[in-house]
């Protein structure tokens, strides 16, 4: 089973279409997750491939079947909402019993079923709690078994975390991955948050602009990133223009760099990646700013025309005013366009 | 397809699907057939003369002619008058009751919405019992040798009935926004160094603004409308809506101008009441609902004082709810005219076997059964009605929406006795001809109930999510399944709501009544005006048919409580 999107347009009336040219492919218990900051249109997108809304271009697939214009009830695409949209009159079995009794199945096997889901999520002893006796992870969860009562051909996710804190974000955000990676069905995850996109996806995109603009593994967008957008975006403090020299290499404001093959309009490297303190021939700044953020140290050093923004180990201890020496692995900066 | 889709989505504007046109339609076809034009036809009576010339001399008339404005400036203060001072009485109950939490309560609550339902008739008839010449005070009083005031037929009556019948409202109203406040606000104001008064003056009041301003439109728009009470207890006292009766009644042809002139003054003042009516409760923000008590809210501990407060303020409450049906009641069993008479049914009895005769064409027991066909019938026509014009007043938003929903709801604001009127002229020669129907009765009925129902269900429909439809639909649930399913379920209270209060307003309703209704199809309200107005003034029968019509009144408010209990067994715990 595969879900493509392709070339999807939307615009809710406005001068500026939401969504522009998007397309997706998601393949069979792939975890495709959708990046893109707030009111860049993901939850237009799933409304859209759910077929609450129609594009104005482009179309919807599933396993090669047309659906754009199919009704939301006979798409089989299970949805779980941002705000989890749980029927506030039935209890957590109605609820997840409430697609199959759409289905018109057997009783007993849907008792059956609907007991295997909750074991499933792990809600068995809340089969009879009303909606608003539920905490937050539990809701997620009978709003997860519930879309998949539905036996989906496809699940979609609306930021389903983000009404939790954020340690039961990061507890339940593993479990949600092996649950998700279990199913068989092409899954679209959304997120605005991009460690949680890290930790769930089998890929990625980046929304921008009405179109993806970027597309990848969790380990290929975290390290190599092509695009400056999805860089800075993705958490590369440091992203600087560069000009080239001729003669195989760059000018860059931290100094000329060797380079071979195509000249990038900017280069970037991660925090995390900057050496300090090593052996001669580093570079030499002053420290502007300094932040401890738990097992590390953010450090704002002004060297040469501009500031670079490096994490090391707290144990380093460098101050306010303090001289540093630092370095940059050649491999760990990363041209960009 | 295009309808489709916009049923489950409001998406883009553009589309405005033909659903939502052809309900439109269907509503103002109903609104101009059966309101507009009939109030049209009597308001150019107004600014026409006899030949049909266009004049201003009756507006001239009216507004020069010193009984005309004497009745007109009366039902202005009065109106004034009667709203200023249910406000101020309604204030200090609506914050007591949203900040204390006592036994009781939900009782309290529940009781004040007892005057929605019970007949205007019923109060005034209660009101008699208590201050007229045999009530309750004055034998009280003349027991103690005080002269006893005979308050039938004052002005400060009428203006005593309007706060007892609105102040529950009022309180509806206040307490619903009070209890939706945050109180995180207050704690911040306190956090910040502001004393108790302060916060209540610069961080509570100004957040009430709006629901103030909407409950004193919306009781001055009551007041000014009123005819019941002042037919029945104002004596030579009259407000616009009754003299325009009393004109039309008089059938001369120059009165038949004056009363259009009269609709069309009293139209103008009750347009713009209405106005800032829909304006302000459109500003009030939050849910209005009515929130028992929320975990973590201004919830405290009750001083002595406070108590004392809250205590007396309850009693008051019930006081004025309860008592003069209370009076009633008493007055149905008692032999004679005073209290301490014997326990009777004979009034009872009187009024189930009186013939028809002696001024009236049927028995009370044939209007018992008219009114219960009619509230039953307006209610089937006002379910749909209602619902269709929630529906639309969510559904459409944007540019003008505000002069649509008004126009939807127009007939909140319409002169009940010139509707009657108009429709009697408007459709007493063929090809239509309703005039001396049952149904005209229902149809009037209709228009007066439907718009209020449909902000009973309004008010549910906007806080329903609208993400619960798409959820179901994306489960696999058609259009039909996700409406009775999921929509229904949680709509039902406002759904209810609305029925009670077609089939009240039908069961209470007299100025339009008096004007449609034919001898064969009198209702009780109609019933009991004559009983009262009519020779000798006998109480007995006049109480035990009031207590008639109070308990099909209540009994219709209980059925639907009881239903709704049913219903919702599984419904939004922790709610109202
Ligand atoms: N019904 C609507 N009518 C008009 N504009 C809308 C509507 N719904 C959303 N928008 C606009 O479309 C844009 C995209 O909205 P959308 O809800 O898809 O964003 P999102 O990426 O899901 O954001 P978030 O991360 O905050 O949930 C926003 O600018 C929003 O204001
Ligand atoms: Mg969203």
């Amino acid at each position: 089973m595969t879900l493509e999107v392709v070339s999807v347009g939307f615009g809710y009336g406005g001068s500026v279409p939401v969504l522009k040219d998007v397309s997706i492919s998601v393949g069979d218990g792939e975890v495709y997750t959708l990046l893109g900051s707030s009111g860049s249109g993901k939850t237009t997108l799933l409304n859209i491939i759910a077929g609450f809304l129609r594009p104005d271009s482009g179309r919807v697939m599933l396993d090669g079947e047309d659906i754009t214009h199919i009704r939301p009830e006979r798409r089989g695409v299970g949805m779980v909402f941002q705000d989890y949209a749980l029927f506030p009159h039935m209890n957590v079995r109605n609820n997840i019993l409430f697609p199959m009794k759409a289905r018109n199945l057997a009783r007993a096997e849907m008792d059956g079923r609907a007991d295997e889901l909750c074991e499933l999520v792990g809600i068995s002893h809340l089969r009879d709690r009303m909606p608003s006796e539920l905490s937050g992870g539990e809701k997620q969860r009978t709003a997860i078994a519930r879309a998949l009562a539905a036996d989906p051909r496809v699940l979609l996710l609306d930021e389903p975390l983000s009404a939790l804190d954020a340690a039961l974000r990061i507890e339940l955000r593993g479990e949600l991955r092996s649950l998700l990676s279990s199913l068989e069905v092409p899954t679209l995850y959304i997120t605005h948050d991009q460690r949680e996109a890290m930790a769930i996806s089998d890929r990625i995109g980046y929304l921008l602009d009405g179109r993806i603009i970027e597309e990848g593994t969790p380990e290929k967008l975290y390290w190599r990133p092509e695009r400056v957008q999805t860089a800075s975006f993705l958490g590369f403090g440091n992203i600087f223009r560069v000009k080239a020299r001729g003669n195989g290499s760059i000018a860059t404001p931290l100094g000329p760099i060797p380079w071979n093959g195509d000249m990038p309009s900017h280069i970037g490297f991660r925090p995390d990646s900057v050496r300090i303190g090593t052996d001669g021939g580093g570079l030499k700044g002053k420290v502007i700013s300094s932040e401890y953020r738990g097992s590390s140290l953010f450090l704002r050093v002004s060297c040469r025309s501009v500031v670079v923004i490096m994490e090391v180990d707290p144990h380093i201890g460098a101050g306010k005013g303090d001289e540093v020496t630092f370095s940059i692995p050649r491999d760990s900066i990363v041209p960009l366009r | 397809m295009r309808g489709r889709f916009d049923m489950t989505y409001r998406a883009k504007g553009r589309k405005k699907s033909v659903l939502v046109l052809t309900v439109y339609s269907i509503l103002f076809a109903f609104l101009v057939l059966f309101c507009l034009y009939p109030l049209f036809l009597i308001a150019m009576k107004g600014i026409t003369d006899g030949s049909g010339r266009i004049t201003s001399r009756y507006l001239v008339d009216i507004l020069r002619d010193g009984i005309y404005r004497e009745v007109i400036w009366f039902t202005f203060w009065q109106a004034a008058l009667s709203s200023i001072l249910t406000l101020l009485f309604a204030f200090p109950g609506a914050y007591l009751l949203s900040r204390y939490d006592f036994p009781g309560k939900r009782f309290v609550i529940a009781a004040s919405t007892i005057p929605f339902v019970i007949p205007s008739l019923v109060l005034a008839v209660g009101l008699i019992a208590i201050f007229g010449s045999s009530g309750v005070l004055s034998s009280i009083l003349s027991s103690l040798s005080i002269p006893a005031p005979d308050l039938i037929g004052s002005r400060s009556i009428i203006i005593l009935a309007h706060v007892f019948f609105n102040f529950p409202i009022a309180l509806r109203i206040l307490l619903a926004r009070f209890s939706g406040l945050d109180p995180t606000l207050v704690h911040a104001a306190r956090s910040l160094g502001a004393g108790r008064v302060r916060t209540f003056f610069t961080v509570v009041l100004p957040q009430m603004r709006y629901s103030v301003l909407s409950a004193l439109s919306l009781v001055f728009t009551f007041c000014f409308l009123t005819f019941g009470i002042v037919l029945l207890l104002g004596g030579l006292n009259h407000t616009i809506e009754v003299e325009i009766r009393s004109l039309f009644v008089g059938l001369s042809e120059e009165g038949l101008h004056h009363a259009g002139a009269l609709v069309l003054v009293e139209s103008v003042i009750v347009l713009v009441t209405t106005y800032v009516y829909i304006w302000s409760s459109s500003r009030v923000s939050g849910r209005a609902e009515i929130v028992l008590s929320r975990p973590g809210t201004m919830r405290r501990k009750i001083s002595p004082a406070g108590r004392f407060l809250v205590g007396t303020y309850v009693m008051l409450v019930l006081l004025i709810v309860f008592l003069p049906l209370l009076m009633v009641f008493l007055g149905s069993f008692m032999a004679g005219r005073t209290l301490i008479h014997a326990f009777t049914l004979d009034w009872y009895w009187k009024i189930m076997t009186m013939e028809s005769g002696s001024g009236f064409s049927v028995t009370p027991l044939d209007s018992i059964r008219n009114s219960l066909l009619f509230g039953l019938l307006t209610m089937l026509l006002c379910l749909p009605l209602s619902y269709m014009t929630a529906w639309v007043m969510v559904k459409r938003g944007g540019r003008g929406k505000r002069f649509m929903d008004m126009l939807l709801l127009f007939p909140l604001g319409a002169s009940s006795v010139a509707l009657g009127y108009g429709l009697v002229s408007a459709y007493s020669s063929p090809p239509v001809s309703i005039t001396g129907t049952w149904y005209i009765i229902v149809l009037v009925h209709s228009v007066i109930a439907y718009p209020i129902g449909a902000r009973a269900i309004y008010s549910s429909m906007k806080s329903f999510p609208p993400q619960l439809e798409r959820a179901a639909r994306s489960l696999g649930a058609s259009p039909v399944e996700s409406f009775f399913r999921v929509k229904l379920p949680l709509i039902l209270p406002g759904i209810l709501v609305a029925a009670v209060f077609a089939f009240a307003v039908s069961i209470g309703e007299l100025g339009a009544t008096l004007m449609v209704s034919s001898e064969e199809y009198i209702t009780m309200p109609v019933y009991l005006y004559r009983t009262v107005e009519g020779a000798g003034r006998e109480l007995g029968p006049m109480y035990a048919f009031s207590v008639i019509l109070m308990s099909t009144a209540f009994l219709s408010f209980l059925s639907i409580e009881i239903i709704q209990k049913v219903f919702l067994k599984w419904g939004v715990r922790g709610d109202t």
